[in-house]
Formats: C-alpha cells, sequence, structure tokens
C-alpha cells in the first residue's frame, strides 16, 4: 500500500502544482486572483461547490453516522441536500442581481453596501469566522487521525494536520480561487470514484442490497427505523439540520462566493441541478459502506473502524487512492473555506485593491493557523461538530437574506436579533444557556426567532416608508 | 422576472415544500418500524430516497421554469 500511496500521492502533488501554475499564469489582476475572473462554468462550478461540501465528512463522517445512528442520516444529508441544490436555484437569482448591481467583492462587502451600514459586514464576518474554524478544523482533524492511524510510523495527528495546512497555503497563496476551483475538480473526481468503488466492494461482500439490510437487521435492527440506536434522529433533530445544512449557500462564503462568479445565470442554474444528482449519487454509495461497519465492526472506535473498512479491507492501490482521495478532500475543503474567509475579509475593507489583496494573504494564514490549533484540540465527533457549524452560520441566515432580498437599506433591528442570536447560541454550546427554549432546540428556536424578527422589523419599516411616501403625496 | 412562468415556477417550490414537509412528517418518519420493504430497503430510507430525487428532479424542471433573467447591461458590462 506504501508504494502505491507514494506513486498516486506524486502524481496528485503533481496535479495540483500543475493547476497552480496554469491558475498563476492565467490571473491577470487581483480581481482575477480573488474571485477567479468571475467565470466559472457549469462542470468546474458542479465540481468545486461539490468539492468544498462533501470532504472527510463525507466519507469518514457519514459512513460513522450510518453505522451508529442508522438510515435516518439519509435524511439528515441526502435530502436535506437537495433540497440545498434547490436553494442555490432559488436563492442564487437574487444574489447574482445584487452582486450585479454592487461590483461584487464578497458577501461581507455585499451586506455593508445592501443595508449601507458597515455593521452588517462586520457581523457577518465574526459570525463565519466563530462558525467556519471548528468545520475546517473538523476536515484537518478527521483526516490527520485517520492517516495516523492507518500509518502510525510516519507522524502523529498534529504533523500530519501540519503538513495540509502547508500544501495548501502554498498553492492558495500562490494560484488564488482558480488554484483552489481546480484542485476542487481534481477532488470531486477522486472522492466520487474512491467512494463508488469502496460502496460497490461492501454490496459485493454481502451479494446484494436486500442481503446487506437483512444482516444488519440481525446484527442491531434498531439501525433500520428512526430515531436509530441512540435516538438522535427525531423529527426536530432532523428539521434544524435540514434547516442548518439548506441555508449553507446563503450563509456559507465558500458556497456563496461561487454562486455568484458562475459565468451566467443559466450556468449557475445548470450547476444547481447537477450538484443534486452529484449529491445522490456520492451520498447513496455512502449507505453500503455504513453498514457493512455497522455489522463487521460495530463496537470500534471511529478511527480504527475507518482505517479498516477504508484501508484495510481493500487491494493496496484501492486503499492508497482511498488515502490520497482524503487528503484531497480535506485539503480542497478546508483551503477552500480559508481563502473564502480570507476573501470576506477584504471585501469589507475600503482598502485599494493591491493593498486589501496583501492584507487577505495575511489573514489567509492566521485563519489557516488558528484552525490548526483548533483541529489539534478538536473532538472525533465529526459529523456533530460540522453540524454545529453550518448550525451557527444559519443564523446569519435572516441578515443576508433580507440584505440580499429587500431593494431599500433593511432596517438595522436584524443587527441586533442576529448578534443576540449568536450569542446564545455560543453560550448554550458552552453549557451557559439552555439546550432548549419552550421544547424547542435551542438552534432552532434561535433560528425562528431571527427570522421573525426579520420578517416583522422589515414589514414595519415599509408601512413606515409607504406613509410617509403617501403624506408626502 | 418573466411573468409566463411564474406560476410554474411557484409550483415548484411549493412542490418542493410539501415534499420536505411530508419527508418530516410521520408518513415517513415511523419510529422503530422499517416496514413494508422495497427490495429489502427498509421503508424510512427507500421513502425518503424517492423523495430526494423527486426534489432533484424538481431541480430540472425548476431551471426550464425559472422566470429569473441576468440583467444584460450589468452582465455585459
Amino acid at each position: 500500500m506504501s508504494f502505491w500511496f507514494f506513486i498516486l500521492g506524486g502524481i496528485y502533488i503533481g496535479a495540483l502544482a500543475f493547476a497552480t501554475l496554469g491558475a498563476r499564469k492565467d490571473n491577470k489582476s487581483e480581481e482575477d486572483f480573488a474571485l477567479a475572473g468571475s467565470d466559472l462554468g457549469v462542470v468546474l462550478g458542479c465540481l468545486t461547490v461539490a468539492a468544498t461540501l462533501y470532504s472527510t465528512f463525507t466519507l469518514m463522517g457519514m459512513p460513522d453516522f450510518f453505522r451508529t445512528h442508522g438510515v435516518g442520516a439519509w435524511i439528515f444529508i441526502a435530502v436535506s441536500d437537495a433540497i440545498f441544490a434547490f436553494v442555490i436555484l432559488w436563492f442564487g437569482f437574487y444574489l447574482r442581481q445584487k452582486a450585479q448591481r454592487h461590483s461584487f467583492r464578497g458577501i461581507a462587502g455585499l451586506m455593508s453596501d445592501c443595508y449601507k451600514s458597515k455593521w452588517a459586514g462586520y457581523i457577518y464576518l465574526v459570525g463565519v469566522f466563530i462558525f467556519l474554524i471548528p468545520y475546517v478544523a473538523i476536515q484537518l482533524r478527521g483526516i490527520a487521525i485517520f492517516l495516523n492511524a492507518a500509518f502510525p510510523e510516519f507522524l502523529p495527528v498534529w504533523g500530519w494536520a501540519s503538513l495540509m495546512v502547508m500544501v495548501m497555503l502554498i498553492y492558495s497563496e500562490l494560484g488564488g480561487l482558480k488554484a483552489i476551483i481546480y484542485a476542487d475538480a481534481i477532488q470531486g473526481v477522486i472522492l466520487l470514484t474512491v467512494t463508488l468503488i469502496i460502496a460497490f466492494g461492501c454490496i459485493q461482500y454481502f451479494g446484494g442490497i436486500g442481503e446487506m439490510f437483512a444482516e444488519v437487521e440481525k446484527s442491531n435492527d434498531a439501525l433500520l427505523s428512526v430515531p436509530g440506536p441512540k435516538g438522535l434522529f427525531t423529527t426536530q433533530f432532523l428539521l434544524a439540520s435540514l434547516i442548518a445544512i439548506i441555508m449553507v449557500p446563503v450563509t456559507q462564503p465558500q458556497v456563496t462566493v461561487r454562486i455568484a462568479i458562475m459565468r451566467d445565470l443559466g450556468a449557475m442554474k445548470r450547476m444547481a441541478a447537477m450538484l443534486g444528482v452529484f449529491a445522490i449519487i456520492l451520498l447513496l454509495a455512502v449507505i453500503p459502506i455504513g453498514m457493512y461497519g455497522a455489522v463487521r465492526y460495530p463496537d470500534m472506535s471511529v478511527a480504527n473502524f475507518l482505517a479498516q473498512v477504508l484501508i484495510h479491507d481493500q487491494t493496496p492501490l484501492v486503499a492508497a487512492a482511498i488515502a490520497v482521495g482524503l487528503i484531497a478532500a480535506a485539503i480542497s475543503t478546508s483551503d477552500s473555506q480559508i481563502f473564502a474567509f480570507g476573501n470576506e475579509f477584504r471585501s469589507v475593507l475600503k482598502a485599494d485593491n493591491d493593498k486589501s489583496v496583501q492584507y487577505m494573504r495575511y489573514v489567509i494564514v492566521v485563519f489557516a493557523l488558528t484552525a490548526l490549533v483548533v483541529a489539534i484540540q478538536a473532538t472525533d465527533q465529526l459529523v456533530l461538530l460540522a453540524r454545529v457549524s453550518f448550525a451557527g452560520t444559519s443564523l446569519l441566515a435572516p441578515l443576508v437574506i433580507t440584505g440580499v432580498m429587500k431593494e431599500t437599506p433593511p432596517p438595522k433591528i436584524i443587527f441586533f436579533a442576529t448578534v443576540a442570536g449568536l450569542g446564545f447560541f455560543l453560550l448554550s454550546l458552552v453549557g451557559y444557556a439552555p439546550s432548549s427554549i419552550f421544547g424547542l432546540r435551542t438552534d432552532l428556536a434561535l433560528f425562528i426567532a431571527i427570522g421573525l424578527s426579520a420578517i416583522l422589523a422589515s414589514v414595519l419599516a415599509d408601512r413606515t416608508a409607504n406613509k410617509k411616501t403617501a403624506t408626502a403625496a | 422576472m418573466n411573468s409566463g412562468n411564474r406560476f410554474l415556477w411557484r409550483a415548484c417550490c411549493g412542490a418542493v415544500v410539501f415534499l420536505t414537509v411530508l419527508c418530516l412528517s410521520p408518513l415517513v418518519l415511523t419510529v422503530g418500524e422499517y416496514d413494508p420493504k422495497l427490495a429489502g430497503i427498509p421503508y424510512t430510507l427507500w421513502s425518503s430516497i424517492v423523495i430526494a430525487i423527486l426534489i432533484v428532479a424538481i431541480t430540472f424542471v425548476g431551471i426550464a421554469v425559472h422566470p429569473g433573467e441576468d440583467d444584460p447591461e450589468q452582465s455585459s458590462s
């Protein structure tokens, strides 16, 4: 396996270097560096959005989620991702309209323009910083613990995580967003291919899909229904998770920016639909991997289960391809987020373009190092930590949607509602605020409260404006 | 926005909302039950797979009927 790992790893690094140099050559301006020339086609657009979404979370977190909590994981991730594609279609149109009118640099800058207040941009930036850090960290940690389990003699967990941060910083600093998008495309193809190969192997082990579920029924029949053996998949949990996931195209800059820089609206629409198909195929392939784990390795730790199913039960060539694919997945998702945060920082700066890109490069390094520190300290509950990240950023959705949808600057009270909601959610995470409000999960209750505040404040502001116009007339 | 397709687009949005509610209702989330199976696949799983595929299909329909267009002046600038 080590032989193939170094061969395939070398090919991957070579492809990255080639993509980075190509992107560097294409980058004619600082805008090209930050926004890839705003000319993204359908296939590249789909692969880059897919790669930023489907990462170690998908190939490592989700099989473990199916193994531990059962078939409800499909609704948690796949139904949410199908709706996610539709949300791109719906929200993307309005976003692109606003982006075209306001010389788009990033969502934080766009919010400042829409609200006619720099505070809107700052709130968005801080919210994204707080909740994207754990998401980047789990990518790094997920793959680092896996590589440490697969190659215990090579490097410790922190060593693998540091190595990946170094690689991603080099190519994103050199080639900008275009290099990241090319790397994403490579990763998207690798991820889909290796996941399908593992899935076919798992189904073959059982002799068919029906036989697979029959074995799971014998092993632990609670996995075949909701809420699952540990009672996780309640309706409320699934609803709160669904909201958190479908709001990703609205709130998480690594996705939102890609929607805004698609070549035209037609390309964006086709990308959304293609992404839906990609999601369904990829996530269908994840189910047998989880079910295989439920039958063969029900009591193993997460790291050992993944090392077993992804490496030891595969042929050396496939195992090496999986290991390289996982590294690619972790790197492409993490660098997309780190770069997106850097770009958001740039978008709220009023400095000239050269200087703002220079600051952006510094911020990318600081953000990457912060994520690395969190990665070394984080827990191994990849999916649940990702969910916290999604839930946190989803609280920014009313702020962003109102800013994008309204023609006039929305009322500033939405800032207070958002800040209060984010603060309360953070306090609930560390145990200083309740985990439920009036019987609702805190994240769900806060999303509803902030959303209603935004709607109510907008309606009242419109009425007041209409009255003033009528009086003046 | 082109008003001709507006009704169809809204119907697509309505259909996605309906399928989401259906997926989170007791009709799909049957607690502790996994029958009737389809080709051995437990009920909650196969029914939610069908729902996810339908939502993606509606997204394809949505491409055709979405009434929005890029602002040609802004796009060309």
